[in-house]
């Protein structure tokens, strides 16, 4: 399963080693063009692990800053875009993690009754995206940990082997299958309770 | 819910695990012999494969990026990095300002689209020697007043470069000139020969 890329030189990795090359030397230009390149692939992984656009567009725009502020860090031991899935994994499962603290003392603070609810804002994940597409896909995907649902998106949605996975998220190959593992046994209930509520 | 997902292993030995694996991983990958005679096996992946519809479904369904995301990711690090130019095209009808961002992304957008040019890095001529926030103001309707553009180019190994040039050139000056950007000069600057 792959999805369609919208930029067919997006996985030029020599092409994007000579724009890392440039932009070590301070050349902005070369950091817009590498953001041209692969924005449409960290968006689409920041959605699908976090579930609503305004995150993954915040999430996007972090991702970016934190390359150019950390570029020099990049040894380019492994690709670019391999670094680069590590960065939007971890800000957006970051980010979902915070979403989810958020939420959590928000029920706190409801049921206290000396604690005032304040104004609710239904800013939940679930709730932005079935109301974008009401997809029993997008419910399964949200009721993983953002772990499991991490490595579904890169290996169902970007198609990533599981090696590359694994160098992408810093972890064993083992791991990585016994996470799969998991998320598709928890996908596959899911999507049953969806086919036969 | 179906056994089929529960179960760890299926009346005829087989894990349910490594049929889910091979419905979701490998959907089209053959049968081996036991699967073909077995009359577990081969309905448990038929129900795995149907489970899984749905997220085939969503896979290959792209995902509409925000049209407006890569500018305003653009304009953060711009913020970080300098401040925001424009072009100012003089017209008969007044003024039109477009982004720099905007023009040197269209630019390379062009130069990309030529057979051979693995990577374009566009930057205006004189870009730095203008005041700083002031407009780069050329003009729709006068002859050799529009911009002049340096490209660095990333292109494939042996190809030739003279006819990649030109081509570029063009290409770039048409696509310009169609937005209603006069261009006087595109610069070709081959930095890297890629394999």
């Amino acid at each position: 399963m792959s999805t369609i890329d919208a930029d067919p030189g997006a996985h030029d990795s020599e092409r994007d080693g000579w724009l890392i090359r440039r932009a070590l030397t301070g050349d902005s230009r070369a950091l817009e063009a590498l953001i041209t390149h692969h924005q449409a692939r960290v968006y689409r992984i920041a959605l699908r692990i976090t579930g609503n656009t305004q995150d993954a567009e915040e999430v996007s725009q972090q991702v970016w800053v934190q390359v150019w502020l950390s570029l020099a860090g990049f040894t380019g031991s492994s690709a670019f875009t391999t670094w680069l899935y590590r960065i939007v994994v971890n800000r957006a499962t970051s980010t979902v993690r915070s979403s989810q603290r958020r939420r959590a003392q928000l029920v706190r603070a409801n049921a206290d009754p000396t604690v005032s609810p304040g104004p609710t804002t239904a800013g939940g994940e679930s709730r932005v995206l079935a109301g974008e597409r009401d997809d029993a896909v997008d419910r399964a995907l949200l009721s993983l940990s953002p772990e499991l649902r991490a490595v579904v998106v890169l290996r169902h949605f970007e198609d990533l082997s599981y090696d590359e996975i694994a160098q992408a998220l810093g972890i064993p190959e083992p791991t990585v299958r016994g996470r799969l593992a998991r998320a598709r046994r928890a996908l596959a209930t899911s999507l049953e309770q969806w086919r036969r509520p | 819910m179906s056994s089929s997902t529960t179960d760890p292993t299926l009346p005829c030995g087989a894990a349910t695990d490594d049929l889910l694996e091979q419905a979701v991983d490998t959907p089209d990958a053959p049968l081996t012999p036991h699967q073909r005679a077995c009359q577990w096996c081969r309905p448990t992946l038929t129900e795995f494969h149907e489970l899984f519809a749905p997220l085939r479904r969503a896979v290959a369904e792209p995902v509409a990026v925000p049209p407006t995301l890569i500018d305003q990711v653009v304009r953060r690090i711009r913020a970080l990095v300098d401040g925001r130019q424009w072009v100012a095209v003089e017209g008969p009808d007044g003024r039109i300002r477009v982004a720099v961002t905007i023009v040197l992304r269209t630019v390379n957008r062009s130069a990309e689209e030529v057979d051979g040019v693995r990577g374009s890095l566009a930057a205006l001529v004189g870009e730095t020697d203008r005041a700083a926030g002031a407009d780069i103001v050329v003009a729709s309707d006068t002859a050799g007043a529009g911009l002049s553009v340096r490209l660095d180019l990333a292109v494939d190994f042996g190809i030739d470069l003279h006819r990649l040039a030109d081509t570029v050139r063009e290409r770039v000056s048409d696509q310009l000139a169609a937005s209603g950007v006069p261009v006087s000069a595109v610069d070709v600057h081959v930095d890297d020969l890629l394999l």
